[in-house]
């Protein structure tokens, strides 16, 4: 058996999951609130709307206390993307694109992921704006007025709930395809030495299978 | 050697009014008159969501909003294909019914009672025109209903939100049909407001109007204008096809049926412009063009078969035969002949609010479900205490293209056409004699008979 | 000394909104006091603007005081086009000799949109003596600085409202941009309700200038979200909403502009509290907001449409759209990782291997 590396801290990985919840709750809670006959998933909109109002507590909160733990473990150094990552996109897109056998060997995170990861956080502080714009409609009047109306704040703020559905997504579909190991490294932390977090070809490209 | 007077503001009115008159040997020869205000925001409904029409045109008129909420659904109905069911038929016909009751008692008692009796020093109704006639006790009596207009006023419109949500600017109107079903205790509250406002229309109302009519009989021949009316028609009955009011137009008295693809626009005399589209049709766009060379009014003057017609509740009452306005003959278009009209309209229309709350049947559907199609052009008319309304739209890909609103004001206040005609009110002062010096009250009496 | 305390006037402007209005509790006490505020008479000059007149026809709605009480024994309301027995230039005279007369000492009150384009060629009020147009912008400027206070009444006078809407071609705009700030108090509403017009009017004669919101808004009238005291709150909280015109329930998915707009409506209610929109299963459509009509429309969608080059989506279509190409690529780059031996084929070779 590999030898098994420990890969996620603790605080990281608890940080990762109750995030994680937290973003599951506001999204499906959004949606419901947006409309319950079409996103049935709560009992009423009182229930959906408290666990809203608490999860978007929680996320900020958890999304702060990563960013300081990411300072304080020193773990930004792989986790912030750089203008040089952007460098690394097109083998990866040749990989994602079965253009190329294996995933380069990028380090701990790949420049996807840290643009990911460090959109979200982006992501996050818009919909907290946006979000707390509709909270309190009068203690942000003047500046919701002036930035285009509440209206168009309501929108944006469901506009950005879709792209965390569908980022979260690809990320939840990726670390599938990682395999078990992958899913596993967030629980226990441990993540067997020398294996890839990605799958790699046999052979490139699909065409030269069919 | 004919002398120029201009009066402006002709306050008292919807909108303010600039007249331009000359006068030669104690008669006006020729009249202007103008509203020096702009107010127009159809262009705002450019790439709106069409039902945002139907709030948003309400505001054309603080008066006569019920007209515009009805004609713009009914544009949208006419594209849609939507038949209304009873109840919707019903409350919009209660509701035009009272915002005409409601405008002809503004129009009484605010517009034309202050040239005839004075306001002594109550309130903001100071001043007072000369020529007065009307004994003191009358006239303490025409006061006291002055006041009392108020209270009735504000019942129509309390009895117009207990089914339409609030007034001025009501809300159940909406495309489809109205949003509040009928309830019994809705009914049975109107039903009892109504009785409080019969009770004024056909006592303190007609009373005070034969007042003025005995004291100035001689104004059933002044303010004549030229004896033409239209009116687009109004208050559909059981049949689709039916009206209690009909769409007729009548040339020096004689009716026909209106036939609405003659209506056309005419911004020889408006601040206006066409930026496309084929001039003269209603349902182009328009633009506001200040200081246009011959122009003088920010009135979109409409015409039909190119003639200037008068609308109002003089002609709606003359075209659907009331036999009292029929039986005045000729004399019904005069200043007096237009007071007539709105006392016998409204008693008319009491009458028929009670049956309409009669026939109301709690628990039927007030709306149909429909789609506004998304492309297609369409037209909605309706009726007003101070006369036809016509919205004109056009869709494209599901949002409103074009939208143009035809109010009263087009008609009665149509600024000199192409042709040289005058419009019904400018036609009404010419050949009015005027006593005085200063601004003479005839012509204040015939301009605000409107 | 006032027979009523500034205390007890607030509360019966809001307390009482949850029984029956201002108007139903507009005791003795308040009629007494008006009647000694008014002994100093500051005279009231009420402008029309660019407006449909449907404020003036919403304070002819008041009850307790009435019109007649109002006029004759609260306001002394020495200039309203719409009442006034004058015509042409003693009209225009008239209204700029009590201003001149009461400078620093009358209130202003203005109904409608100021349009500023062409030099206010958009709307003229009249003509002076010498027979030279005045126009309406010019009017106000002078107006507005001689007055004591100034009250923008509706949404136009506010904020622009209607008379602003895109594309605006007359540059209509609220007063507060004519006359300085701090000089105006917006009662805003399309119309606004007659106890809003007359509470303030009533405030100002009582009490000086009531405290106003982050719009110029007395407080005492539009301190409350229309949602948080919507009685329709329970079927918003149950999600029980009504999805058609005529059907009840929550009006949200109908357009309610509720949850954006501030106003007491559902506690005060309309037309001597017979009813208001929301009673009627008419959605609000936020009249008394800032960004009235131009950021609550659409009237009747919850939001508006996405507007792209050439196309108009709904963001709901956008959303759903957007999560089903998700789905779409997902699986497709799934199969592609079949197909590829990324996954699933790889255990198969290694079985073949033994």
């Amino acid at each position: 058996m590999a030898k098994e590396m420990y890969y996620h801290t603790l605080p990281a990985r608890i940080l990762h999951w109750v995030n994680a919840a937290n973003i599951g709750l506001l999204t499906t809670t959004g949606l419901y609130i947006r409309d319950p006959q079409v996103f049935p998933f709560f009992a009423s909109m009182d229930i959906a709307r408290k666990t809203h109002f608490i999860a978007m507590y929680l996320i900020i909160y958890g999304i702060l206390i990563r960013i300081y733990y990411s300072y304080v473990s020193k773990d930004y150094r792989e986790l912030l993307f750089r203008p040089g990552d952007l460098r690394g996109f097109p083998a990866l897109a040749k990989y994602y694109l079965f253009l190329s056998k294996e995933l380069p060997d990028y380090g701990k995170y790949n420049p996807g992921q840290k643009f990911l990861y460090n959109a979200w956080a982006v992501l996050i502080f818009f919909q907290a704006v946006t979000g707390f714009a509709l909270y309190f409609p009068n203690a942000s009047a003047q500046l919701t007025r002036m930035l285009g109306g509440p209206l168009l704040f309501r929108q944006v703020h469901f506009m950005l709930t879709w792209v965390f559905i569908v980022t979260v997504a690809v990320h939840v579909y990726l670390s599938f395809i990682g395999g078990w190991t992958v899913v596993k490294s967030m629980i226990t932390g441990y993540f067997p030495e020398g294996e890839h977090m990605q799958p790699s070809s046999e052979r490139v490209g699909i065409n030269e299978r069919l | 050697m004919p002398e120029r007077l201009v009066i402006h503001p002709l306050n008292r009115g919807v909108r303010p009014v600039k007249l331009e008159l000359e006068t030669e040997a104690g008669r006006v020869i020729s009249a202007k008159a103008g509203t020096t205000y702009y107010w127009d925001f159809e262009n705002s409904l450019k790439g709106k969501d069409p039902l945002d029409a139907v709030q948003l045109t309400q505001r054309t008129s603080g008066l006569d909003f019920v007209s515009h909420a009805v004609a713009a659904s009914r544009a949208l109905e006419e594209l849609a294909a939507v038949k209304l069911t009873g109840t919707a038929k019903l409350t919009r016909n209660i509701f035009l019914a009272l915002d005409m009751i409601h405008g002809h008692l503004t129009h009484f008692y605010q517009n034309v009672l202050p040239d005839y009796i004075p306001f002594p020093g109550e309130g903001p109704f100071y001043g007072g025109p000369g020529d007065l006639r009307i004994s003191p006790e009358a006239r303490n009596q025409m006061l006291k209903n002055m006041w009392r207009s108020f209270e009735i006023r504000r019942l129509i419109h309390k009895m117009m939100a207990v089914a339409g949500g609030k007034a001025p600017h009501i809300f159940s109107v909406v495309f489809g049909g109205v949003t509040q079903p009928a309830t019994t205790s809705d009914i049975v509250k109107m039903s009892s407001i109504l009785k409080e406002i019969t009770l004024f229309v056909n006592n303190e109302y007609s009373h005070d109007l034969e007042n003025v009519e005995n004291a100035y009989p001689e104004y059933y021949q002044i303010g004549a204008g030229a004896g033409n009316f239209l009116a687009v028609g109004e208050f559909p009955q059981e049949k689709q096809a039916d009206f209690l009011i009909p769409a007729r137009v009548a040339v020096d008295f004689v009716p026909l049926d209106l036939e609405r693809n003659r209506i056309s626009v005419d911004y020889t005399g408006s601040w206006f412009a066409f930026p496309d589209g084929p001039e003269g049709s209603p349902a182009s766009a328009s633009t506001p063009v200040p200081g246009k060379p011959g122009g003088y009014s920010w009135v979109k003057g409409a015409v039909y078969d190119n003639r200037t017609h008068q609308v109002g509740a003089l002609a709606r009452m003359v075209l659907s035969g009331n036999p009292v306005i029929t039986r005045l003959g000729n004399r019904a278009a005069s200043v007096l002949g237009r007071y007539r009209a709105r006392l016998e309209e409204s008693k008319m229309l009491v009458n028929h609010i009670t049956g309409w709350l009669e026939q109301l049947e709690p628990g039927e559907k007030p709306a149909k479900a429909a789609e506004v199609p998304e492309e297609g052009q369409a037209a909605g008319f309706a009726e007003a205490s101070q006369g036809s309304v016509a919205h004109y739209i056009s869709l494209k890909k599901g949002k409103i293209d074009r939208y143009n609103v035809l109010d009263s004001f087009s008609w009665n206040l149509c600024p000199g056409t192409r042709g040289g005609q005058r419009g019904p009110l400018e036609e009404a002062m010419v050949g009015t004699a005027v006593a005085g010096p200063g601004v003479p009250v005839e012509v204040l009496r015939v301009a605000r008979s409107f | 000394m006032k027979a009523i305390s500034r205390r007890q006037f607030l509360k019966l402007c809001t307390a009482s909104a949850a029984a029956v209005g201002l108007s139903q509790s507009w005791i003795p006490a308040v009629a007494e006091a008006f009647k000694k505020a008014a002994a100093g008479d500051p005279p009231v000059l009420w402008i029309q603007g660019s407006a449909c007149n449907g404020c003036s026809g919403s304070l002819m709605n008041t009850v307790h005081p009435g019109m007649r009480e109002l006029l004759t024994e609260i306001i002394n309301l020495s200039h309203h086009p719409g009442f006034s027995s004058e015509a042409g230039n003693l009209f225009t005279e008239r209204l700029t000799k009590t201003a001149g007369e009461n400078r620093g000492n009358f209130i202003l009150v203005v109904e409608g949109a100021i349009p500023q384009a062409n030099d206010g060629a958009f709307n003229l009020i009249g003509q002076d003596s010498a027979g030279n147009p005045i126009t309406l912008v010019r009017l106000l400027k002078d107006l507005g600085e001689k007055a004591q206070t100034v009250i923008a009444v509706g949404s136009c006078a506010s904020f622009g409202g209607v008379a602003a809407a895109n594309p605006n071609p007359a540059d209509c705009v609220g007063l507060e941009k004519i006359i300085g700030v701090s000089k105006v108090l917006n009662v805003s509403g399309c119309p606004p309700h007659p106890d809003w017009i007359v509470g303030t009017l009533a405030h100002i004669l009582l009490f000086g200038k009531p405290e106003l919101d982050d719009f110029g808004r007395p407080k005492l009238f539009y301190r409350g979200l229309i949602h948080d005291n919507c009685p329709r709150r329970q079927y918003f909280d149950n999600s029980i909403f009504a999805r058609r015109f005529g059907e009840n329930g929550c009006l949200l998915e109908l357009g309610c502009k509720g949850p954006l707009t501030s106003g007491d409506c559902p506690t005060r209610l309309w037309n001597e509290a017979s009813s208001w929109c929301v009673s009627a299963n008419a959605p609000c459509i936020g009249c008394t907001d800032p960004s009235f009509p131009d950021l609550t429309m659409p009237f009747f969608k919850r939001m508006p449409e996405i507007k792209g080059p050439g196309i108009t989506s709904t963001a709901d279509a956008v959303g759903i759209g957007l999560g089903v190409a998700t789905a779409v690529g997902l699986a497709a780059h799934l199969a592609g990782n079949y197909l590829t031996g990324r996954i699933g084929r790889k255990k198969q070779g290694e079985e073949g291997d033994i």
